[in-house]
């Protein structure tokens, strides 16, 4: 799925050396993605424990300067995290017509919660207004998943996430 | 604590302007009430706690008839938004974009948004927060998101009472002994067009057990006043458009004999007439205020008993329907008799639009980088 070499790197790494970067890789959309959800929570996690560890174990193997692997992980970073905000738009949309096309079915049933309403269910306090934002997000995340529709992953999104080396 | 170390990809810093970006030059916030008959909009500079835009514009879009003569409308404009689509109503096709607070019609949403973006101004990056009915669903985020795309440039959309208590908050006075913090301890009641929603605010952000939303509203006030009207005048050739207009005039709960009858003006085949509907707009606000007293009294038994003392003292009636006039008395004295000890009802008057926008603009503030929804240009 990810591409296998970072992008400067030359082509006889090892298996392992390419192992270290596609971990790097897959936990760096899994942070995008958990951020793009509104859960900071996790992200954060991802961020301050998986992700340096696996920089470390990486960056040790890889043979290459500090200032290329900075600059590698750099490049990947910025399209990562770019080909996440693209996958959130595509996402949106994709979601939008599911529901458009349910709509008839949905619309009966009456209950706001059935409705798809944005309801926050832990305790936020006002001034953190930050906090807030990403509670929402989460919560219209998780109400826009159409856990009714066969489709329940979106196979385009995974397709579009393939980092291209 | 180890942490991946590239900026963007690092735990953000708490606070807003120290993590604005250099790109964030000539960027706009803008806080929005996108409301059914009157939009408020706030906006200012990234970064900065000057508001550089406050206005109020009637959510309006009239489009002019290919017949219209040249020269009867202001540089013969093909669309009139606001108060200048209502002074020409006349002569245009009057479309109102929203309904019950989420838009009906999306190309006049479009439109309108886009004369929301003319009054900005022309910086690079315009980053909006919308403020959205709490009972809105996500096709209505959905298609809000569509009809600002090209508009703006981020977006985020947060629930309405989220907004008006943070809106209604004074932060400059928070260090004064004497302040009564609003969101402490207070009991909203919005009252829209399309849904009224109560909610409690006691420190932190009301979650689905601290609110309650009901479909019924200032519109179905206004269906009850034209039903009971034509039903005394079949004749009278009333519209909703003629009820809202009285209904605003007029509207009353709980005035007793005291009332002054409600005559209002109507034209019936070119000949004025004059039509009581005292009785229909009592039918329709009574409705409404024993709807709001309901949900009133079954929120305040969720609430937690040592707080009920308090937050009797502060519950605040924002929205359209709290311009009724005596609203605010006629629920203290159902509350009252109820057995509510000294309920004190506040109305936050005609102003009430400002706080949802004002609330909007300070979550803009406070959005982090991560956090704004991109828009597809």
């Amino acid at each position: 799925m990810y591409a296998r070499y970072p992008f400067n790197s030359p082509r006889n790494d090892s298996a392992e050396r390419g192992a270290a970067w596609d971990e790097i890789v897959r936990l760096t959309f899994e942070a995008c993605l958990n951020r793009s959800e509104g859960r900071e929570y996790a992200a954060k996690r991802i961020l301050q424990e998986a992700l340096p560890d696996a920089i470390g174990r990486w960056s040790g193997k890889s043979g290459l300067s500090a200032g290329t692997c900075k600059q590698n992980l750099k490049a990947m970073f910025e399209r990562v995290r770019e080909q996440v905000a693209m996958a959130s738009v595509q996402r949106r949309l994709i979601l939008g017509d599911l529901r458009r096309n349910a709509a008839p079915s949905t619309s009966s049933q009456g209950s706001a919660a059935a409705a798809g309403n944005i309801f926050i269910s832990r305790h936020i306090p006002i001034d953190d207004v930050s906090e807030m934002l990403d509670a929402l997000a989460e919560a219209e995340c998780v109400r826009s998943r159409p856990v009714d529709s066969p489709v329940v992953a979106l196979p385009v999104l995974s397709s579009q996430l393939a980092i291209s080396a | 604590m180890k942490t991946a170390s590239l900026p963007e990809l690092s735990a953000p810093a708490q606070g807003t302007t120290n993590e604005a970006p250099v790109s964030a030059k000539n960027t706009l916030v803008v806080g929005l009430d996108w409301g059914t008959n009157m939009s408020s909009l706030m906006a200012s500079p990234y970064g900065s706690s000057e508001t550089t835009v406050i206005e109020q514009i009637p959510t309006v879009v009239g489009y002019t008839p290919d017949n219209v003569l040249d020269s009867v409308i202001p540089g013969d404009a093909k669309r009139l938004f606001g108060r200048m689509a209502l002074k020409y109503q006349a002569h245009l096709n009057i479309v109102r974009p929203l309904k019950g607070g989420v838009i009906a019609d999306l190309e006049a949403a479009r439109l309108f948004a886009q004369h929301l973006r003319g009054i900005l101004g022309s910086p690079r990056e315009i980053r909006a927060v919308i403020g959205m009915p709490a009972s809105s669903d996500l096709s209505a985020r959905e298609n809000a998101r569509n009809a600002v795309s090209g508009v703006f440039h981020k977006v985020l959309f947060v629930p309405e009472p989220f907004l008006a208590a943070l809106g209604f908050r004074d932060e400059t006075k928070l260090t004064d002994p004497k302040y009564n913090d609003p969101v402490l301890n207070s009991l909203y009641i919005d009252i829209g067009a399309g849904s009224s929603d109560v909610c409690l605010v006691q420190g932190h952000y009301p979650t689905v057990d601290d609110q309650l939303s009901l479909p019924f509203a200032g519109d179905a006030v206004d269906q009850i006043i034209l039903d009971s009207a034509l039903a005394t005048y079949p004749d009278s050739g009333l519209t909703l458009t003629k009820v809202r207009e009285i209904k605003e005039q007029f509207s009353f709960v709980q005035a007793g004999e005291a009332a002054q009858p409600a005559i209002a003006t109507v034209m019936v085949g070119g000949k004025i007439r004059k039509i009581d509907v005292t009785q229909a707009i009592h039918a329709g606000c009574e409705a409404l205020l024993d709807r709001v007293f309901e949900m009133t009294r079954d929120l305040i038994a969720r609430a937690n008993p040592d707080t009920v003392a308090e937050l009797l003292q502060n519950i605040i009636v924002t929205g359209g329907g709290s311009l009724i006039k005596g609203f605010g008395p006629a629920l203290q004295a159902k509350l009252l008799a109820e057995g509510f000890a000294s309920p004190k009802v506040n109305i936050l008057g005609e102003n009430y639009k400002d706080y949802v926008a004002r609330g909007a603009l300070k979550a803009a503030r406070h959005a982090k980088d991560r956090q704004w929804q991109t828009l597809l240009g």
